[in-house]
């Protein structure tokens, strides 16, 4: 049916166990991002080393499809220059305004690709992209 | 049209109060209430419900429906709410149930 597209297992893995939840006591900035409209919020903190992503934490309460995403991005991200971390972000956005005409790259954005599939429903795009703007808010504040 | 409306919330009350993991949110009972029923599904968020619902034809409102000082107060981030009129029959009202039950299955939470 069409809305296994939406909700892959890769989804439901990460909403079920996310990974890189729970904030760290150590952080180079903290960025808070919410969306009034539907209620989901995400608090995220990111460690630079450099122009190296060193590390990224986060919490919040949403919808599988927001909290999957913010699961999928930091395991992505981590480690990552702030260069390629910046290609694999436009890759995500790419993908999300794609309108269900995209596989995503999986060399890129590997479970990314999973969320395809949200390209197809215009109001859960928003989910999806919620951790990804916090983490593009919080590099653009540390690097400037 | 408000006995209709009565009838059906009170079916749909019962009904949800006898699914599994389900939480019937506000009274219970039918004095001054309308034909809507706000509820929610354990280890769903409620977008998430609202959208498996729509996939089977049936509309629902989902969220913190304007009152986020509320849903923070009941700990909640949202539910689901399901209203009734005129054109709605009992009939709709077993199919909602069953396809509730239905959710957890779905997204694969812990009975």
């Amino acid at each position: 049916m069409e809305l296994d597209s939406l909700y892959q297992e890769v989804i439901l893995d990460h909403y079920r166990s996310p990974h890189h939840k729970g904030l760290s006591a150590d952080k180079d900035i903290q960025v808070h991002h919410n969306n009034p409209s539907c209620g989901d919020e995400i608090t995220l903190n990111l460690i630079m080393d450099g122009m190296l992503v060193k590390d990224i934490s986060w919490d919040g309460v949403g919808c599988s499809i927001s909290m999957a995403s913010a699961s999928v991005m930091s395991d992505l991200l981590i480690g990552k220059r702030y260069e390629e971390a910046t290609k694999i972000l436009g890759a995500f956005v790419e993908l999300m305004q794609s309108k269900g005409q995209s596989q995503g790259d999986e060399v890129i954005l590997e479970d990314g690709v999973a969320f395809a599939g949200v390209s197809k429903f215009p109001a859960r795009i928003k989910c999806a992209l919620l951790g990804w703007m916090a983490f593009k808010d919080a590099t653009t504040q540390v690097i400037k | 049209m408000a006995q209709h409306e009565q009838e059906l919330t009170k079916q749909l009350i019962s009904g949800l109060q006898n699914t599994s993991g389900v939480q019937v949110i506000g009274p219970v009972d039918m004095k001054d209430r309308g034909g809507v029923v706000s509820f929610t599904v354990d280890g769903v968020h409620p977008h998430d419900v609202g959208q498996y619902l729509d996939q089977f034809g049936i509309a629902v409102r989902t969220g913190h429906h304007c009152a986020w000082p509320l849903m923070r107060r009941l700990n909640l981030v949202g539910t689901t709410r399901a209203s009734f009129h005129l054109y709605n029959d009992e009939n709709e009202v077993e199919v909602l149930l069953n396809t509730v039950s239905k959710i957890k299955d779905y997204f694969k939470v812990s009975k």
